[in-house]
């Protein structure tokens, strides 16, 4: 668990925020959200051991790091977590220096002056088993806490409320959730550490490993799940990119060869390596593209090749010890064969269009292209052309 | 034959990258009501129609033909025809029918073709048809897209499908912009 926190953790936000830094220059939301995960990753970071000893080495002051410093970033963070939600939430925001911001930095002034005032600089300010009894110490800690507590229910409750709404019209709210319960575990975190305090002050250590360690799993459950669902809509166009990419290059020699045949069908210039179809973008529309054009053609090809080619397709296509559906994608595929040998024979056009075979369902046309781009791409176990013989004018 | 025809007039087109074709057509489709829920062409039509305040007919068309085009709009003189080819897929008349749809959408204006009207309706008298032409002698066919207009049209009917057939939107659509500086900069700038 240590080694999670101190380490895992700490990267994964680190290079988190990196990877979201260009949106700093986008809309409130995004600058705001960016904003909350480059404190925590802040706050994380002076949190690892080997960065307290140098920072509190480099300071000259024993526990600057752990008391003040990853407090402050917190703190920060909490403010952007807050912003971020009222800008998701719709409030009108303006130009000026919001109260949220206004209110953080006061609670950071009256920690540091709490600190630099009060509290002893040392390593034991750092042994909550010595802290019981210290007023400013456990002053410091429940102001902070509470802060937290205040923060983790006005913004899970308007994260929810939000959720609703878009529930109403019919938007899924999707990372949204995983956002809100990300908050929900930041007010519980900081609910369980005030009871902590008071605890310390009723009672003594007692409790001190279990303590630590449920609070440990809340904060650490808190930061993945606001991580999660700050991923998960990048992480569901990646995978539909991913998977709109595979097929388009699964119909890939399918269309080449359709389109070197019947090219008037081709709209533009599309992409054609699958790192060209990624940097163009919207892999949906390319590959709802690519199906319109491999049907475009076979259309053209319809016309020149005879009317009993799909029964003489779909025949072949049984004999090879096709079963069930695939019968009908075997045929396709063997259609497509034989109309292109036919075509490039320079067989000329017919005067009636033979019937292309085609699936009957808009939505599933996608898939069915794709398994017949790969019953095309096999290596044919039967050869249509020889048997068409004499074809009719 | 026809196929060789049909190459020699694509050869000067097909300059345009795809990008640059849907940059077009999202300025376009911004601009157009918005899509019916459930989504069919023909609905569609029927929602364009109304909104026009004239009818629009989908005829399918039984001939077909290699040097025929697989769609076309016939703006009449009091309703719009578009006809599309009964022997493509399911997927293709779709296609066929947004095509000629954006082409009406787009406002865009071809060459009267009697012979061709009289191919499509051939129960029609000469007569007839040169009264149904005379007002708006609109037509525009599928054939190629060697044409700014047809290149425009093809892509907008794209994306309508495309948009159609999306998901519902999702609330944290912002979070993908999260490292794309360029829409991130556009929202930023709309804010």
């Amino acid at each position: 668990m240590i080694w999670f926190v101190h380490i895992v953790m700490p990267v994964v936000l680190v290079a988190f925020s990196i990877w979201g830094m260009p949106s700093a220059r986008g809309t409130r939301q995004q600058r705001a959200l960016i904003g909350c995960f480059a404190f925590l990753a802040t706050a994380l970071v002076l949190g690892m051991p080997a960065v307290i000893g140098g920072l509190d080495g480099l300071l000259g002051v024993t526990s600057i790091t752990t008391i003040l410093l990853e407090h402050l970033a917190i703190i920060g963070a909490l403010a952007c977590l807050t912003d971020f939600v009222y800008a998701l939430y719709g409030t009108q925001l303006t130009r000026r220096l919001h109260p949220r911001y206004i209110f953080a930095g006061a609670l950071s002034v009256a920690l540091t002056v709490l600190y630099v005032g009060f509290m002893p600089h040392n390593a034991a300010a750092l042994d909550y088993s010595k802290t019981s009894g210290r007023t400013a110490e456990i002053a410091f800690l429940c102001l902070f806490y509470l802060w937290m507590v205040y923060v983790g229910t006005q913004t899970t409750t308007l994260l929810i409320r939000r959720i609703r709404q878009l529930r109403q019209e019919h938007q899924r709210p999707g990372g949204i959730v995983l956002l809100a319960a990300g908050c929900l575990f930041g007010g519980l975190f900081g609910a369980w550490r005030t009871a902590y305090m008071i605890v310390l002050l009723a009672t003594g250590s007692s409790m001190i490993n279990i303590m630590e360690q449920i609070s440990e799993l809340l904060m650490t459950v808190s930061i993945l799940l606001l991580v999660a669902g700050a991923v998960t809509a990048p992480i569901s166009a990646l995978l539909r990119t991913i998977r709109a990419v595979w097929a388009l290059n699964r119909l890939a020699r399918l269309w080449a060869d359709l389109t070197e045949c019947v090219p008037h069908v081709v709209l533009g210039q599309p992409p054609l390596t699958a790192w060209a179809q990624i940097r163009t973008g919207r892999p949906n529309l390319q590959l709802r593209r690519r199906a319109v054009e491999i049907r475009d053609a076979a259309l053209t090809l319809a016309g020149y090749a005879p009317e009993d080619l799909h029964e003489q397709a779909t025949a072949a296509a049984e004999a090879s010890g096709a079963r069930g559906d695939q019968i009908q994608i075997e045929a396709e595929a063997l259609w497509i064969r034989a109309a292109l040998d036919i075509f490039r024979s320079g067989a000329p056009a017919r005067s009636e269009t033979a019937r292309a075979p085609h699936g009957d369902d808009v939505t599933q046309e996608i898939k069915r292209l794709v398994r017949v781009a790969a019953a095309y791409g096999r290596r044919p176990r039967v050869n249509l052309v020889p048997t068409l013989g004499e074809q009719p004018a | 034959m026809a196929i060789h025809r049909r190459r020699q007039r694509q050869q000067a087109g097909q300059a345009a990258s795809l990008t640059d074709l849907l940059v077009r057509a999202e300025a376009t489709l911004d601009q157009l009501p918005p899509l019916p829920d459930p989504f069919t062409a023909d609905a569609y039509a029927q929602a364009i129609g109304a909104l026009r305040g004239r009818p629009i007919l989908l005829l399918p068309l039984g001939e077909s033909n290699a040097d025929l085009p697989c769609g076309q709009w016939f703006a009449l003189e009091d309703c719009d025809l578009v006809c599309y080819d009964a022997h493509a897929s399911p997927l293709l008349q779709e296609q066929i029918k947004l095509h000629e749809l954006s082409h009406l959408l787009c406002g865009h204006r071809g060459v009267i073709d009697e012979a061709m009207l009289r191919r499509v309706l051939p129960n029609l008298s000469a007569g007839l048809i040169q009264r149904k032409l005379r007002r708006r002698p609109v037509v525009m066919g599928r054939t190629s897209y060697n044409s700014g207009d047809e290149q425009e049209a093809e892509m907008l009917a794209t994306l309508i499908a495309e948009r159609a057939a999306a998901e519902p939107p999702r609330a944290d659509q912002f979070l993908l912009n999260l490292t794309d500086l360029r829409t991130a900069h556009r929202q930023g700038s709309n804010s």
